[in-house]
């Protein structure tokens, strides 16, 4: 099966495949290409890696001045 | 003010504003935007009591306004996308004429960089300022897959892009963002 494909389809087909959005031919292309190209493959365990640390980044909290901005701006309103 | 009506205001905003910051601070690419969204979400929930169904948890029904608020802000990055170029192109050449990876953009092998661990404070620092390097659209595709776990389909959708742009934003996404860490964080 068919031709080979280069880098940047690589790393573009790596993320349709998580959709399964690749077609069988397709899917052997990524494969081959990744057992010849040490490049892509390390694309691929470093993203792989940096979307799992994504979702743990701790999220930060809204500052006190901005809080008390928003205390001020609820009790002006009326309509409550 | 009345000091009552005070009271509820610093009650909501000590019990919720935090979550809902939080959840903005991780979607959206500043600090202040994030504010603005929060301040808007309250806003809107706190003029419009009398549409709250008391059944339901307030905390819920605040998220969901957020949500609301965080699509509107991501589609207003995406209008008029078509005539722009700069939310789909590369500023730097990652790929040479070939499309294969530029030399200087080489992925390097982090393992040999076992000081540098990936899960430290600093790190998560790091990879949110990269995250926040990205182009609006360009993270917010990214956010909306990878935080929130939506398909590309409803994705394009929410945002109203074309697929095909869809795919680009997310390689643009994935390339810098893997570049910028290895940079300032891996190899620094």
């Amino acid at each position: 099966m068919g031709h080979k494909i280069t880098c940047a389809q690589a790393v573009d087909y790596l993320s349709k495949k998580e959709e399964g959005k690749l077609t069988l031919r397709q899917r052997y292309q990524l494969w081959r290409h990744l057992m010849a190209c040490s490049l892509c493959k390390l694309f691929k365990i470093q993203t792989s890696q940096l979307i799992r640390s994504v979702r743990q980044v701790p999220p930060d909290t809204m500052p006190a001045t901005d809080k008390a901005v928003l205390i001020d701006r609820l009790g002006a309103e009326k309509n409550c | 003010m009345p000091e009552q009506l005070r009271a509820h205001a610093a009650q909501w905003v000590h019990e919720y504003a935090d979550a809902l910051y939080g959840y903005a601070w991780q979607r959206v690419r500043n600090e202040d935007t994030a504010k603005d969204l929060v301040q808007e979400t309250m806003l809107a929930a706190w003029r419009n009591m009398d549409r709250y169904d008391a059944t339901q948890p307030l905390k819920g029904w605040l998220f969901a306004i957020l949500k609301n608020k965080l699509i509107d802000h991501y589609r207003k990055s995406a209008a008029g996308l078509a005539g722009r170029t700069d939310q789909l192109a590369d500023e730097v050449g990652f790929f040479d004429e070939a499309d294969h990876w530029a030399g200087g953009f080489y992925p390097q092998d982090w393992s040999t960089r076992a000081d540098k661990q990936l899960n430290t404070r600093e790190f998560y620092k790091i990879l949110h300022a990269c995250k926040n390097r990205l182009k609006e659209l360009q993270a917010a595709v990214f956010s909306m897959k990878y935080l929130d776990d939506m398909d590309s389909e409803e994705i394009c959708r929410e945002l109203g892009i074309s697929s095909n742009n869809y795919w680009v934003l997310m390689h643009r996404a994935k390339v810098q963002l893997r570049a910028c860490l290895e940079k300032n964080w891996v190899m620094r």
